[in-house]
């Protein structure tokens, strides 16, 4: 990836920032950063790690359900939905093994019939949509929205494919 | 159920009814669980959090039997003092913001928040060590709720979480310890790296990020992933035997010590409660530490164990000024728990 600014020299320095509610990403080349002053931003020391890992495949990567990047779930420890765990399997599967040896759940399983991955992604999927048009004040849409929400989520469940 | 009349006692397990009562107060064992089509409590809106809390509270008075529900939200920041202190919420619930809740029944054995980092957190509390007791209670309340929400669960990674610490079984069992022998002699730093060593955690009173106030330990898995809930409630289970032992045995060498004798402690702990007119929530809580080791070890006949573990949460801050009948500053505040101590403990002021 090249640099936003100079279009020449690669992108180093990965930085997001949230300004009003929006999620806004640049990505500069060392010397673009600091003649911006962007040199003074403290190190992202899990983004750091990602790329030395050689993951950075993964810092580039957003659950498409709840919007959640890689990096900021590495920032602050916590995942956005439950199907960032199949989005973000790869760069997942390091830590799990890192925090528990082992990967392979073992203990109890629901004993009732568990609601359908596509219907779950598709619902979380719709509720980011609706969340999306309220704060941008399309209500119509909102209301439509909801009416969809609410018929899917009446769908009787069935066995996980 | 009334939270002015709860403060004036404890849950029923903190009463010392359990096995081990003198060296282990509670176990303690909790579930993580979510809904599959939401977004984690972090990730979700007010709207979609008054979903959750919609639907999980009208699910929750179909199980028997149906647990009073009071949410956060608008509730006053002293009684959700109040449900910290008495372990039923975490630090985080009580002072966040947004819909949210906890449900407890009498006794306050069983209780859930919903809301807090997970949509669910199902927790059982028992009296002593009974870690094989309360997974069966809470494996019953789980097994009632999951036929009536829709659980985010993936055959892989078990039950899904919002943070990976605890994805699998979401299951964290902890057995509280009051380790005042282990402290006295410095073996706790060893029994700390022994147990860190076979991936057990050990915490303060108040779980994640609390200090050991009092000599208390709460002792828990790591593991969540790739171990079965009935193999994690066993290595914990037998471990803790050990550290029984290795507790008891300091004692008994305390006890015999002629240097440092435990008596002399026991008494100077008896004069300060006597002759102070002020007492911070921290010395309050070591001098009950104190006179819980005393009773413990036949020191203190007129004590008894139940009636020091309810002062431990009396002594508190949110507690103090809601059985003083209103809000107290901090030099307020260290009267009264004075003052309660000698009440309640019948000891006069000198």
């Amino acid at each position: 990836m090249k640099c936003d600014l100079c279009d020449i020299a690669p992108a180093t320095i990965h930085i997001t920032r949230i300004v009003d509610g929006k999620k806004c990403k640049s990505h500069l080349c060392q010397n673009c950063a600091a003649e911006n002053g962007q040199h003074k931003t403290p190190i992202n020391l899990p983004a750091l790690l990602q790329v030395l890992l050689g993951q950075n495949d993964m810092a580039q990567m957003d659950c498409p359900c709840c919007g959640i990047g890689f990096m900021e779930f590495r920032t602050n420890g916590r995942l956005g939905c439950p199907h960032d765990y199949e989005v973000f399997r790869k760069g997942l599967g390091g830590l799990l093994r890192r925090l528990h040896s082992k990967i392979a759940h073992k203990g109890k399983r629901p004993s009732r019939p568990i609601q359908d991955n596509v219907l779950s992604q598709k619902l979380l999927t719709l509720r980011r949509s609706m969340s999306q048009a309220v704060s941008s004040e399309r209500y119509e849409d909102a209301a439509l929205l909801k009416r969809e929400i609410q018929q899917l989520a009446q769908e009787p469940v069935s066995h996980e494919s | 159920m009334n939270l002015d009349a709860l403060v004036k006692s404890s849950g029923e397990w903190l009463k010392a009814t359990g096995p081990e009562s003198t060296i282990v107060v509670s176990t303690r064992v909790r579930l993580a669980r979510n809904l599959a089509a939401y977004p984690f409590t972090s990730r979700a809106n007010n709207f979609q959090k008054g979903e959750i809390e919609g639907l999980v509270c009208d699910k929750l008075q179909q199980i028997v039997p149906p647990p009073d529900y009071f949410p956060l939200a608008n509730m006053p920041a002293l009684d959700r003092q109040v449900l910290f202190e008495r372990h039923l919420i975490s630090r985080d619930m009580a002072s966040g913001d947004g819909p949210r809740g906890v449900a407890f029944n009498t006794g306050e054995a069983i209780s859930l928040m919903v809301n807090e980092e997970d949509h669910l957190r199902l927790q059982v509390m028992r009296s002593g060590l009974d870690l094989q007791g309360a997974w069966s209670v809470i494996d019953d309340l789980d097994n009632q709720l999951e036929g009536k929400l829709p659980y985010a669960f993936s055959e892989e990674f078990g039950y899904l979480t919002a943070c990976p610490t605890n994805v699998g079984t979401g299951m964290r069992a902890s057995v509280m310890l009051h380790l005042p022998a282990l402290e006295h002699t410095r073996h706790i730093e060893q029994v700390y790296r022994a147990l860190q060593k076979i991936s057990l955690e050990v915490r303060g009173l108040y779980g994640e990020g609390s200090r050991a106030s009092g000599h208390f330990y709460q002792i828990s898995n790591q593991v969540t992933l790739g171990k079965s809930e009935p193999t994690i409630i066993k290595e914990l289970g037998g471990v803790i035997p050990e550290i029984i032992r290795y507790e008891n045995e300091a004692r008994q060498a305390w006890l015999a010590d002629t240097q440092q004798p435990l008596k002399d402690r026991i008494q100077r702990t008896r004069d300060t409660i006597a002759t102070e007119s002020q007492m911070t929530c921290e010395e309050a809580i070591e001098c009950l530490s104190i006179l819980r080791l005393a009773t413990a070890v036949g020191e203190a006949p007129t004590l008894e164990l139940a009636q020091l573990d309810e002062l431990f949460i009396q002594v508190q801050q949110a507690h103090l000024q809601k059985l003083m009948g209103g809000p107290l500053d901090s030099e307020e505040r260290n009267t009264a728990r004075a003052q309660l101590l000698r009440q309640k403990l019948n000891i006069a002021a000198a």
